[in-house]
Formats: C-alpha cells, structure tokens, sequence
C-alpha cells in the first residue's frame, strides 16, 4: 500500500517517450554554467588578500602616525621661546651648544630678511689670529671692526639692527666715513656706527678712570709737556689777555718743574 | 547507498570548494532539468535563460544547502521557482490558459481522432508533448516532478507547496489526460 502510494504510476515508459523530444541544454550553456561555478569558488581563495590587504593598509597607518608623533619630540626648527625658557640651568657644554643654534638660527633669519630686501645675505666673517694681533690699523680692518662690532649687542640686536633700521636712518646715523656707503649698505653702516659708538663708550670709561685719579693726571700731562713749550703757551695766553688762565698755566708749569722757571729766568737776564 | 545521499555529498563537496564535485552533479542532473524546464516553459529561448538561472541559484546557495531532504528535491524546487519567476516576468497567467484548457483539449482531441490528424502528428512522443503542453500548469507541474525529478508525491507536495493529497490528485489527473491523449499509445501501469 505505501508502495503504491509513493509510486502512482511507472515512470520509466513515460521518460522514454519525453527523453527524444524535449533536447538538451547546448554545449555553450554548459560550459557557461561550470565556468560560473569555477568563478564561485575562485574568489573565495582571493578573499584571503582583502583582510590582509587591509591590514597591511591600517598597519602602514599606524606606522606613520607614530612616525609622525615621534619626530615632534625633536623640533624641526629650535624658536628663541624654545631656547628662552630652559627647564633646568643648563652646563656649559648645553650652553655653548644652545649659543651656537640661537647664532646660526637667527643669523639665518636675518639673512632671510636680508634676501627679502633684495641684499645678498652676510657671509659668516671670519678672523684670523694675525688679523686681531694686527690691530685697529691693519689694512681693510675697518669695514670688519664693522661687522665685529654687530657682535658686541649680540645676534639679537644684529637681527634688529638688521630688520628695524630702514636705509636713509641707517646712512643718517652711520660715522661720516660711512655716510659715503651706498643705499643697500645701509645695514652695515648702521651696524658699524654702534661698533663706533660701543668704542667710545669703553673709551669714555678708561677716561672717567683717570679723571677719578685728579691731580695725578695732571702732573702726568704736566710731565709729558716740555717747559719751553708750556711756558711758550702761557705767554700766548697773556698776549691773548687770558691772563687768569695764563697764571693757573705758571702755578702748574712751576708745580711740575720746580725751579726752572727762575734758571730759565736767570738765563734769559 | 541511495543515489540522493551521493548528490547531497557532492553538493557538500562543491560548497567546500570543489569544482569537480559541481561538474559530476551538473552532468548527472542536466537533463532531467532541462526537460523539467523546457516542459514548464516551452519556449526554446526562455529555456535556456530560466534553466542557467536555476543552475546560477544552485552555485550561489551552494553554503545554505543543507542535507535534510534529497538534493534532486532542492535543485527541483529551485527550478520550479524559476518557472514561477519567469511566468511572473512574462505575465503569463498560466491558470487562465488552463480555465480553458478543457476546451482546448477536447479540440485537439477531436483533431487527433481523424486519419489526417493522426499522420501529421506522427509519433506518440510528440502527441504526448503536445497533450502534456495542453494540461493546467499545476498537473504538467506535478507530473513532470514525478517522471522528470523522480520526485515522490510528497516531496512535490513540498515543492509545490501543497499537501501530498493534492498533489497525488494532481498526478492522477494529469495521467488520466495524458493517457487519453495518447490513446492506445500510452504506457500501461
């Protein structure tokens, strides 16, 4: 009875007559279909290089961030405010170093400033030992007496001198024998009328200490003179009719020769 | 070992990655479900398109098969819906055709009793192809499942989504056409 239930009919007799009629798929379908089926499982092998592609991707991300982060320990480019604030006194090596980074950073902004203006950046001077034992009148010392004397106010004022001072100021203030500088010296001249002006404010303080001494510099002046020639000058003053001034002159002349004045007398009579 | 534990296996095989498991499956099965289409449809073109759709169902729900019921039932039952889709698609309404599909069959029957009719229509086969052509979709369904799928009655109860009740009616009805159609040439149980 289940046989008979599950199994209606004979199928055999039926399939021989529909088999020849019906055909089958052409050559081409086939091939279509299993080339499908080959193109589904071949992607599954490639699926292997999506993650790791990806993970090659955010690896290489990572990487770079850090890379990134890691080089903002160390600054490109050292600012005065990096170096104006030190955490810690720094040893004389930090300094010297220190100094030599704040020399040659802001001597490059000013050099920058410079190019800016349209003047070709300063050369970093060099001196030799035979040059500084040859003194103030060695020959061509004064244009770098100019450029040294940048150096007493240090790089700051260099760089100020360099960006704040305009050319017709600069050649204005500049010593008279810079005044004749051309308009694009200018810089230099202004940096060499500090020099000047530094020169003689170390000059004004070797005399206010022999002033300080009084007498003692006078006697030496005194000394230095010969009495012929101060007695000479004094007898001008009283023709001139500084006969006050020429009296101080006799007291100072009889002070520091004491005695000649009465031989040269003598000898006169 | 029954021949639909072996298809289920390859069709496992072919999940896991084996081309040549599809291949064994594809050879075994093409036939049978070309003509279960070709049958369904019958239209050369629309043949073609609705039995690689079916066969592109099959490669892409290769991982959801599960081994449960026979795979000539789940490839069946796949091309069973394609049949549908395209019926859909087409906007064929096979159930009006069969609305008349007594009249029909009572013309074509009385055209095949003449002498003329019977030499024009030649061999039984191609009077059976006819007559199955001429049945309501739901017979021509059920009996193609049964002779081409070599599906039992309930497994095209559950393909066609019906009781196994109804589709044995179904069966005997559409053999009972079809054995009237072919007259002396039909098989005998």
């Amino acid at each position: 009875m289940e046989e008979d239930k599950d199994k209606p009919f004979e199928r055999e007799p039926w399939q021989r007559l529909l088999r020849d009629r019906a055909g089958a798929p052409s050559e081409t379908t086939d091939a279509r279909i299993r080339a499908a089926a080959r193109r589904a499982l071949a992607p599954r092998a490639a699926r292997w290089w999506l993650p790791a592609s990806l993970a090659a991707s955010f690896l290489l991300a990572v990487l770079i961030v850090q890379w990134q982060y890691g080089d903002r320990d160390t600054p490109a480019i050292v600012t005065e405010s990096d170096l104006a604030a030190p955490a810690k006194t720094p040893t004389s090596a930090e300094q010297d170093a220190t100094a030599v980074v704040e020399s040659s950073s802001i001597e490059s902004a000013s050099n920058a400033q410079l190019t800016r203006r349209g003047q070709a950046p300063r050369a970093e001077p060099e001196f030799s030992e035979d040059e500084f034992a040859a003194g103030p009148d060695a020959e061509g010392t004064e244009g770098r007496i100019a450029v040294t004397g940048s150096r007493i106010g240090g790089p700051e004022q260099d760089l100020k001198a360099a960006s704040e001072v305009p050319a017709e100021e600069a050649s204005d203030v500049a010593s008279p024998p810079l005044l004749a500088l051309p308009a694009e010296d200018a810089p230099a001249a202004a940096i060499a009328g500090q020099a000047e002006a530094a020169r003689e404010r170390e000059s004004a303080a070797e005399g206010r200490q022999e002033v300080a001494s009084g007498a003692t510099y006078q006697q030496t002046t005194a000394k230095l003179r010969k009495p012929e020639d101060w007695y000479a000058e004094i007898k001008k003053l009283r023709a001139a009719g500084r006969i006050e001034e020429a009296d101080r002159e006799l007291e100072r002349l009889k002070a520091a020769y004491p005695g000649w004045l009465e031989r040269h007398l003598q000898e006169k009579r | 070992m029954e021949a639909g534990d072996a298809d289920a296996q390859l069709m496992l095989r072919f999940a896991a990655g084996d081309a040549r498991a599809f291949d064994e499956l594809y050879a075994a099965h093409r036939g049978a479900l070309w003509r279960f289409i070709r049958r369904s449809v019958r239209e050369d073109a629309a043949t073609d398109d609705v039995f690689q759709e079916c066969w592109s169902r099959v490669i892409a729900n290769r991982e959801r098969y599960r081994p449960e019921a026979r795979f000539a039932t789940w490839l069946f039952r796949i091309a069973h819906n394609c049949c549908m889709d395209h019926w859909r698609r087409s906007g064929r309404r096979e159930r009006r055709e069969s609305t008349d599909d007594d009249a029909i069959a009572a013309a074509a029957d009385e055209s095949n009793e003449g002498p003329l009719g019977k030499v024009l229509e030649g061999e039984a086969g191609e009077r059976l192809a006819r007559a199955l052509a001429r049945l309501p979709e739901e017979q021509r369904t059920a009996f193609l499942l049964y002779v081409e799928g070599g599906l039992s009655v309930a497994e095209i109860g559950e393909t066609t989504g019906v009781n196994p009740e109804t589709a044995k009616s179904r069966l005997r009805y559409a053999v009972a056409r079809l054995k009237a159609s072919l007259g002396a040439d039909a098989p005998t149980d």
